[in-house]
């Protein structure tokens, strides 16, 4: 097992090469001097050396990858050409508000896909199913920044249940002291319930809007895991034992259904983590989608190469995780 | 189940009179007779602006989803047949390239083409790349031990004939649905360069430009038939797309769909 995780640590080498390769690489093929795009057009050709001299741009190509690779290995992304905060810090400020987005949608997609699929397999072709699947086939078909719009629509402007954007109200916001970003966290050790419920309010509505992606294909794939599990010969067993039916789909059925849900899992929530640019902008949501989002109109590179690289990484991490725990799920499966 | 796909689509292929007017006194009008859909922040009819857009985002699906095609085949037919280092490098590239959110891989694209019609192609295409790369792989190494490709490379075949003759024809199938498929999300993930602002430029029309439009200009919730139509036909094509793709799945696979 020990050796199983180390060899695809291993594996992971080639791939976070490739990542760095790729994102150094597309930054150098943006047309244009970076130095003259981030200093503007009325910067002095002294100005633009002075830049291009600091940022290393006057070394080779070869070098000046070294440079960054060397960097990355000690965490130093640079810093936001426009804040003058260093990347690293400025990830840090805004993944909470990404990571209690992404726990919030996937915890929705899980309370209500996973039964969703369950219910839909074992009343196949029913009338709850064609509608479940129907309803999940919808469900990846809208773009979700339309969905999140028409919600603030309905629920923010019309009905006015809901803030339409923000993560914390104005008035509120005054008097909460956030201690480590994750805001329900902090309002919870603080016992802040007024800010709690505020948090959550705003919460709500961008976590509802990206959980559609997620929900429809736990619901998709927990019902076609399903039913290959109940066409098996333990299944039939068990109910011959007379095992009660609830029992049967509870234990023996949804257990052994789980392997390739979890696979989804890691996969929409590696992607979740990496914050959602379009779902957040239209949120005004402060996380790491609209930050790289930012960084792009700004053309603030370190930006975007920082956030870019985040993303990637978290994304493969989250991955490797979910690899892991097949060794704990799973124990027929073999590792060499 | 073809004909849902057929009506919804029969429509949307239909040219409609272009008719790019401006109607300044119309501006921001809700669905009327003269206006179906109502009009845009310029005055523009919404109907006619869906309808051309429409047309950008079907051709923006399928060009990309060509590119897609053909460059993830040939790698992935490459990578399945001669296995060795060329399957190792595709392979990493692959995992590289799909370590990346999809929009974000074409947001980078994008950001070194320059905003445009042809850009957004090109960027939704290469985000389509890996996953052909994948399915054709796969789909080869079953292939190739398989007694019929045996037999002809016992005739002395070349990898060529063997690949282009015999393996592509026998993996065409799923090959079709994945494609199929693909349209769907390559349409959706075009909407979403275009509401980002990186899609087609003003005054080609299109779906997600509208939709960021509408946005930005600030009335998309005073007036929200600026919002709702061009979502909705967004919803729609993608819809159809995935429907045949489940459908001819369905057709295509002899074992019964699930």
């Amino acid at each position: 097992m020990g050796r199983y995780i180390l060899g695809r640590l291993l594996q992971l080498v080639p791939v976070l090469l490739g990542i760095s390769l790729l994102v150094f690489a597309f930054l150098h093929l943006i047309p244009g001097d970076p130095a003259v795009t981030m200093l503007g057009d009325r910067a002095t050709p002294d100005q633009v050396e002075v830049l291009r001299e600091r940022m290393g741009l006057n070394e080779p190509l070869p070098l000046q990858y070294l440079a960054f690779l060397g960097n990355l290995l000690r965490f130093d992304l640079g810093t936001s050409i426009f804040t003058g905060v260093p990347i690293i810090e400025e990830i840090r400020l805004r993944w909470p508000a990404t990571f209690e987005l992404s726990v919030l949608s996937m915890l929705i997609a899980l309370v209500l896909g996973i039964p969703i699929g369950v219910i839909a397999a074992v009343r196949k072709n029913s009338i709850v199913d064609n509608v479940a699947m129907s309803g999940s086939l919808l469900g990846v078909s809208m773009p979700v920044y339309w969905l999140g719009l028409l919600l603030i629509y309905l629920f923010a402007v019309n009905l006015q249940w809901l803030p339409p954007s923000g993560r914390i109200g104005v008035d509120v916001g005054y008097s909460f002291k956030p201690i480590t970003g994750f805001f329900v966290f902090d309002a919870l050790i603080q016992g802040d319930f007024k800010a709690l419920s505020n948090i959550l309010s705003h919460l709500l509505l961008p976590a509802l809007t990206l959980s559609t992606i997620p929900l429809a294909i736990l619901a998709r794939i927990t019902r076609s895991a399903m039913l290959e599990v109940l066409s098996q010969d333990y299944i039939r067993t068990a109910r011959a034992k007379g095992v009660l039916e609830f029992w049967v789909i509870a234990k023996h059925a949804l257990k052994n259904a789980m392997l390739p849900v979890i696979t989804i899992v890691g996969l929409e929530f590696g992607t979740l983590l990496g914050g959602a640019i379009l779902t957040e902008t239209i949120f005004s949501w402060p996380g790491i989608g609209k930050w790289i989002y930012e960084g792009i109109l700004l053309r603030d590179y370190p930006v975007v190469q920082g956030g870019v690289i985040f993303v990637a990484v978290v994304f493969v991490l989250v991955n490797l995780l979910v690899d892991i725990s097949y060794a704990f799920l799973d124990p027929r499966i073999q590792y060499k | 189940m073809f004909i849902v796909v057929a009506a919804l689509l029969a429509p949307l292929l239909n040219p409609y009179d272009p008719a790019t007017d401006r109607d300044y006194a119309a501006r921001l009008q809700g669905p009327s007779l003269e206006h179906w859909f109502g009009a845009d922040g310029l005055g523009r009819d919404i109907l006619t602006q869906v309808w051309y857009g429409l047309r950008t985002s079907l051709v923006i699906g399928l060009v990309s989803v060509l590119i897609g095609l053909i460059v993830g085949v040939s790698l992935g037919l490459a990578a399945g047949y001669f296995r060795g280092w060329s399957e190792r490098v595709i392979g990493w590239l692959t995992d590289v390239m799909l370590a990346f959110p999809s929009i974000l891989l074409a947001i980078a694209v994008v950001t070194v083409t320059g905003p445009s019609v042809v850009s957004v192609m090109f960027a939704v295409g290469i985000v389509q790349i890996p996953k052909f790369i994948r399915l054709t792989r796969s789909m080869v190494l079953s292939l190739r031990e398989q007694e019929f490709v045996q037999t002809v490379r016992a005739f002395g075949a070349k990898p060529p004939r063997i690949i282009f003759l015999h393996i592509l024809p026998a993996s065409l199938a799923p090959l079709v649905v994945q494609a199929t498929l693909a349209i769907g999300t390559a349409t959706l993930e075009a909407a979403g360069l275009g509401f980002l602002g990186l899609g087609a430029q003003p005054p080609t029309p299109e779906l997600g430009t509208m939709l960021s439009d509408a946005f930005k200009g600030g009335y998309s919730l005073s007036a929200p038939w600026t919002i709702v139509f061009p979502g909705l036909f967004i919803t729609l094509t993608v819809l159809a797309f995935n429907l045949l793709g489940d459908g001819l799945r369905d057709a295509l696979d002899p074992k019964g769909s699930r």
